[in-house]
């Protein structure tokens, strides 16, 4: 076994340049499927991360009321049922947010911007301002109620610099007009691109605003520590609220089709009433609750797409890999005929025969496999490095670098389809040297 | 399986000249061999019979195409014959399946090529040992290795252990391949035409080393030639013409002489006492049925 493994290798570095010709096309494969599989990956992980930042959260429970007019508005009024359902010393959970959230046009001077405003209750979160960086101005006093913490993007396009005052147009919970003043207290630094990020409010004024009691949010954001817990998670808060009695909206991952889920998810975090969705009338407060996962589904599906289609281009250079294998160890048998001749004289069974050959199949898609990894690591560790401003991108990336991410599964299963094909085309070849009358591939003398 | 262990344990002076004691290795009953060409046939081998004696030096000579490499592809078992019985060291052939006769090549045969065929990306280290690989036989590392530098020492090629063939003469090369042929200690060593590519002095000192390891190891060699002068060193002839045997002397007094004057005489000696001796033993028309 081991002679025949020296065998093979010797062979393999005989014939370097075949090798290193058939191993660099697999390289290349094998960087390909790689660097895509790790992008999509490192993508995801990212948008899953800043539509976190976005939504600001992974878990979140959104009320629903029924007005006396039998309209729909989000707002959670009573949240006796919801406090007790989520249990903020539940080590799983890093912090829970009450944000009532408003999309507004912000008018300063004769500019104006359309703008995300989430309210906070400062007091309540003292870390969250903390947590933000903050350009100029202050974030240690919120105590002014008319307090707005500013993304820097949108501050430059408004040309509104800390402690001026801006108008803001903005509909209330029911539809109706409303307009509000706020003083900026801070500029802080986008995450995200413009749009994506959201301006800061005192809750209590921004619900005066919108048309809710001071106490009243819209909807409760939990973070956690461990993303692989959001579904459980979801699931408990769901099972608590039932029990309670409360109503509640039934998991969107339970039954409903992607269009819908989509439209709901969509729908509720944007404060509109998902009317194509017909509903019982009830009574209070009505939770749903969604998680980040359920979010993350179309983009999963999407980067699946993508995923498959690399693993086409990946087959297709695989297969002419494997016709490059089929050949070249064709030709290396012709060329090697007497030597296989000789070794069966002298008693190697034809299994062996063919074991060479396999081997070398190996040696040269694993050598090849090993190569397009490390080109694969090189690439993407000089990718990440590189620094991207560009708006359209941020979604997929990390502070405005790509992220690749690939788990040794994939790299491990990456590599044998590509020892199982090199295989399978050296099979044919190798059948064939094992095949072999000696006398014949001996020639006449011997 | 008898197996060769070391020299010494071999030259027992005047342990095998007895007549009776002689035992075949290699035996053919009318063995013939017809290969197809086309819509015609060639009958290579029309019906040849003949037997081998354990620790004999026999050349099977012959013009171009009389079937001299048909025939030594038969008793190496890479090639079956179409009628008849080859026998290797009792056993018949002809009803062995190819894992078998690959197993058989294994123990008890070893192969000189014209074209040396050593394999390439292995030293001369190596390419000896290569046949001990192919086995199931266990052995100790460090008897391998004594085994193997034995081997390397009696073909002269100390200082070349490390060397690949490409890096070799022609005679160091077919030196190799000879010890490569002796490294499972078979009982047969079949060489079609070892010298061929070699100058004639090469040539000689190679056949002469091949008649000392067999005078040596007790090994039969089966060899192949053209060459008058070769053919004289051998002590049993075997004429082939047209694929029928027309001559098979065996020259026993010289073989039997050599042997009681011990196995210590250098290879050199060996070739003039070969061609210095005129064939002693009776010659035996052979005829083969024809
Ligand atoms: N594979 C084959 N197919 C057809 N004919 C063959 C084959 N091998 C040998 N022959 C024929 O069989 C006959 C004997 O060939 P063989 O090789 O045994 O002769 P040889 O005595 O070894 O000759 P040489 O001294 O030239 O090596 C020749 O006529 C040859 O053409
Ligand atoms: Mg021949």
């Amino acid at each position: 076994m081991l002679g025949v493994i020296r065998i093979a290798f010797r062979n393999t570095r005989r014939q370097l340049r075949r090798a290193v010709l058939l191993g660099g096309a697999i390289a290349f494969g094998v960087m390909v499927i790689t660097l895509l599989n790790a992008f999509t990956s490192g993508a995801v992980a990212n948008i899953k991360n800043n539509l976190a930042y976005v939504a600001g959260g992974h878990v979140y429970v959104i009320g629903t009321e029924l007005t006396e007019s039998g309209r729909e508005v989000t707002r959670i009024g009573d949240d006796q049922a919801l406090q007790a359902a989520v249990d903020e010393a539940d080590p799983r959970i890093v912090s829970v947010h009450r944000r009532s959230e408003v999309y507004g046009s912000l008018i300063f001077r004769s500019k104006s911007v359309m703008y995300q405003i989430e309210g906070v209750d400062f007091a309540r979160e003292a870390q969250f301002a903390k947590g933000l960086a903050v350009r100029s101005g202050s974030v240690d006093d919120l105590s002014d109620p008319r307090a707005l913490i500013l993304p820097a993007r949108a501050a430059e396009r408004l040309g509104i610099e800390a402690g001026e005052t801006l108008l803001v147009r903005l509909q209330t919970v029911t539809g109706q007009e409303n307009v509000g003043e706020f003083r900026v207290a801070a500029i802080i630094e986008d995450v995200l691109g413009f749009g994506l990020t959201a301006a800061y409010a005192n809750l209590a004024y921004l619900n005066s605003l919108i048309g809710l009691g001071p106490s009243e949010y819209q909807m409760l954001a939990i973070f956690l520590a461990d993303l692989r817990d959001i579904d459980t998670l979801a699931r408990e808060i769901y099972q608590a609220l039932e029990e309670a009695g409360t109503p509640v909206e039934r998991p969107l991952s339970q039954s409903q089709s992607y269009q819908e889920l989509e439209a709901e998810a969509l729908g509720q975090l944007f404060g509109q009433a998902a009317a194509a969705i017909a509903k019982e009338p009830w009574e209070g407060t009505k939770f749903s609750v969604i998680t980040l996962n359920e979010m993350m589904e179309p983009v999963v599906a999407a980067m699946g797409v993508l995923d498959s289609i690399a693993l086409g281009i990946f087959l297709i250079l695989l297969l002419i890999t494997a016709v490059g294998i089929l050949n070249t160890f064709r030709m290396v048998i012709i060329e090697r005929t007497r030597e296989i001749g000789t070794m069966r004289a002298f008693g190697m069974q034809k299994r062996t025969v063919r074991s060479i050959f396999l081997w070398e199949a190996a040696f040269i898609s694993l050598g090849g496999g090993a190569a397009g990894l490390v080109l694969a690591g090189v690439i993407a560790a000089a990718v990440s490095r590189i620094s991207f401003n560009s708006p359209g991108l941020e979604f997929f990336l990390d502070a405005g670098h790509v992220t690749f991410a690939i788990t040794a599964g994939d790299l491990i299963g990456n590599l044998l389809v590509v020892l199982a094909i090199s295989l399978l085309a050296a099979l044919l070849p190798a059948n064939a040297a094992a095949r072999l009358q000696p006398a014949k591939a001996l020639g006449t003398h011997f | 399986m008898e197996r060769v262990a070391t020299v010494s344990e071999r030259q027992i002076p005047g342990g095998r000249t007895v007549e009776g004691d002689r035992q075949a290795v290699v035996e053919l009953i009318d063995v013939t061999k017809v290969y197809p060409l086309g819509k015609t046939e060639v009958h290579a081998v029309r019906g040849v019979s003949f037997a081998v004696e354990k620790g004999e030096f026999i050349s099977i000579t012959g013009p171009s195409g009389s079937g001299k490499s048909t025939i030594l592809n038969m008793i190496g078992c890479i090639d079956t014959p179409t009628s008849g019985v080859v026998k290797i060291n009792g056993t018949e052939t002809s009803s062995l399946k190819d894992k078998q006769l690959t197993a058989l090549r294994h123990k008890t045969l070893g192969f000189i090529f014209q074209s040396f065929n050593l394999i390439p990306v292995l030293d001369v280290y190596e390419n000896i040992e290569f046949p001990l690989l192919l086995g199931k036989e266990k052995r100790s590392k460090a008897e391998t290795r004594e085994w193997i530098d034995f081997l390397i020492e009696a073909v002269g090629l100390q200082p070349y252990r490390k060397h690949k063939p490409a890096e070799l003469s022609g005679g160091q090369r077919q030196r190799v391949a000879i010890a490569r042929a002796l490294a499972t200690k078979p009982t047969i060593v079949l060489a079609d035409e070892p010298t061929a590519n070699l100058d004639s002095k090469t040539g000689l000192s190679i056949i002469e080393l091949m008649k000392r390891l067999n005078r040596e190891l007790q090994t039969t060699f089966i060899f192949s030639t053209h060459d008058p002068k070769i053919v004289e060193i051998a002590d049993h002839v075997i004429r082939l013409q047209d694929g029928l045997v027309v001559e098979d002397v065996r020259r026993n007094g010289a073989q039997r002489q050599e042997l009681a004057a011990g196995a210590g005489a250098a290879a050199g000696e060996t070739a003039r006492e070969s061609a210095g001796e005129a064939p002693g033993g009776p010659a035996q028309k052979a005829g083969g049925a024809s």
